[in-house]
């Protein structure tokens, strides 16, 4: 009679129960997952949706690589086909699984490409577009991030706290300079609600649509909604310092663009994503609940980096 | 944060800050200029040739360009446009600019116009009654043909 072994064989296949270990993410590092997954989808759908526009004599650089390359080149639509092309393919590297330690330029050529191909696009608009502002800085970041933290087989796992802080930065003194400007060019009186109705009248694209019958049926009705847009840009940045409002600015925020984008059909979808993942998602995380004194006292500590799939900064 | 991260990161505040301060809109930094002219009115013109055929008024620089930016910056020239050199819509100064700038195009026209916007007797878009003036650049009668405006 045989003896029935009872020992079991080391193996090194993976159990269902280690492979949803394996998946299982930290608040954080789904967090940062969702945010990378949202940015490179919108980099996606911007790299097929730009086009060039006016295809003429230059009159102003409208954008920082404007002064970097030379004017002929803003109007060269093989240059910006070639860009196109090489996002295109620096965006399906960026996925790969695995990355070699000389492989992390990618993490740096892809965004500089997005920047560049947009730059060439803005530079040829006769009017001002800023679907791809928020986009192609949150790229640029996470780009910086995966370049200097990425190790062989260590892809970074969460954000850390100061490409959210500069991110968070970005997003809210853009939205009050928008205040101020508004205020610089049309006074304190900016939301008196007849513009808002004029342009309603003018641009929207559903006439028969609740809200076109909202906003052209009564002016108080469009100034209320004018000026919560108007206070909600002027003051975002507050939110830099109170991370309790960051969900308050993030919700109106998100309420003001999708009624541009209901009305007017301008697609501001990374702004809308990205209020959303920056302003309200990541104040749910203890570990961002960082602020510009935070931010200042790490910029100035010496010492070594720390763990690179840690949060602290 | 290595020495490197924080180079980036002051360089990448100081952007943010400044640019929009001293460009306004310079991409990626910007403003967010849009929509920070309320201005709540807009002049549309429609144009004609002798058969009663309609032109596009863009080809004679009539075409109001309303997009609620002030000091909008243009990446391409343009071509040039009635409202960059005169704020009334008169005969005389829409012959004047036709014969200035666009000398070449097709003639005679007639160039109608009127204003749509909002009415702070209303409280709602209205639009004016419709202007018309016949152009020929030969011509010396610089009264319009209708010129009854409604108050906006």
């Amino acid at each position: 009679m045989s003896r029935v072994a009872t020992h079991r064989v080391p193996t090194t296949a993976i159990s269902s129960s280690e492979l949803l270990q394996r998946w299982r993410l930290s608040a954080n590092e789904a967090a940062f997952q969702l945010l990378q997954a949202t940015v490179l989808v919108l980099v996606g759908w911007y790299t097929i949706d730009a086009s060039l526009d006016v295809m003429d004599a230059k009159a102003e650089r409208l954008s920082v690589l404007g002064y970097l390359f030379p004017e002929a080149a803003f109007t060269q639509h093989a240059l910006f086909v070639s860009l196109q092309c090489v996002t295109a393919i620096a965006f399906a590297l960026w996925m790969l699984p695995t990355i070699t330690q000389r492989g992390r330029v990618i993490f740096l050529l892809a965004p500089f490409a997005f920047l560049l191909m947009n730059s060439v696009a803005v530079e040829t608009h006769y009017f001002t577009r800023h679907q791809t502002h928020f986009c192609a800085v949150a790229f640029l970041l996470l780009g910086i991030v995966r370049f200097t933290n990425d190790r062989p087989g260590q892809p970074t796992r969460t954000l850390p706290q100061w490409a959210y802080f500069l991110l968070l930065y970005y997003i809210c003194v853009t939205y009050s300079y928008s205040g101020v400007a508004k205020i610089e060019n049309s006074g304190i009186g900016w939301g008196n609600g007849s513009s808002l109705m004029f342009w309603v009248d003018r641009w929207a694209e559903d006439r028969d649509s609740l809200l076109f019958r909202m906003i052209t049926g009564n002016v108080w009705i469009a100034m209320l909604m004018q000026n919560t847009a108007f206070l909600a840009e002027l003051f975002c940045a507050a939110a830099l310092f109170i991370p309790r409002l960051r969900p308050v600015f993030g919700a109106v925020l998100i309420g003001f663009h999708c009624s541009i984008e209901l009305l007017f059909g301008l697609g501001f979808y990374a702004n809308i994503m990205l209020d959303a993942i920056i302003l309200v998602g990541f104040w749910m995380l203890p570990d961002y609940q960082v602020t510009p004194r935070d931010f200042i006292r790490d910029l100035l500590a010496r010492g070594q980096p720390r763990d690179t799939t840690s949060t602290s900064m | 944060m290595s020495f490197p991260t924080r180079i980036f990161s002051v360089g990448f505040l100081v952007c943010t800050t400044l640019v929009p301060l001293i460009f306004g809109d310079m991409y990626p930094f910007t403003m967010f200029p849009m929509y920070s002219d309320n201005r709540d009115f807009v002049h549309i013109f429609e144009i004609e040739n002798a058969d009663g055929e309609a032109l596009v008024p863009q080809d004679y620089g009539l075409a109001e360009i309303m997009l609620a930016v002030s000091d909008q910056r243009y990446g391409t020239h343009l071509r040039p446009r009635y409202f960059q050199h005169y704020d009334e819509i008169t005969q005389a100064n829409i012959e004047k600019f036709l014969s200035r700038f666009y000398p070449a195009q097709a003639y005679p026209i007639r160039v109608k116009s009127h204003r749509r916007g909002y009415s702070r007797i209303e409280q709602c878009i209205v639009d004016s009654d419709w202007q018309a003036f016949d152009i020929s650049l030969t011509t010396t009668d610089h009264s319009p043909t209708t010129t009854t405006r409604a108050k906006l």
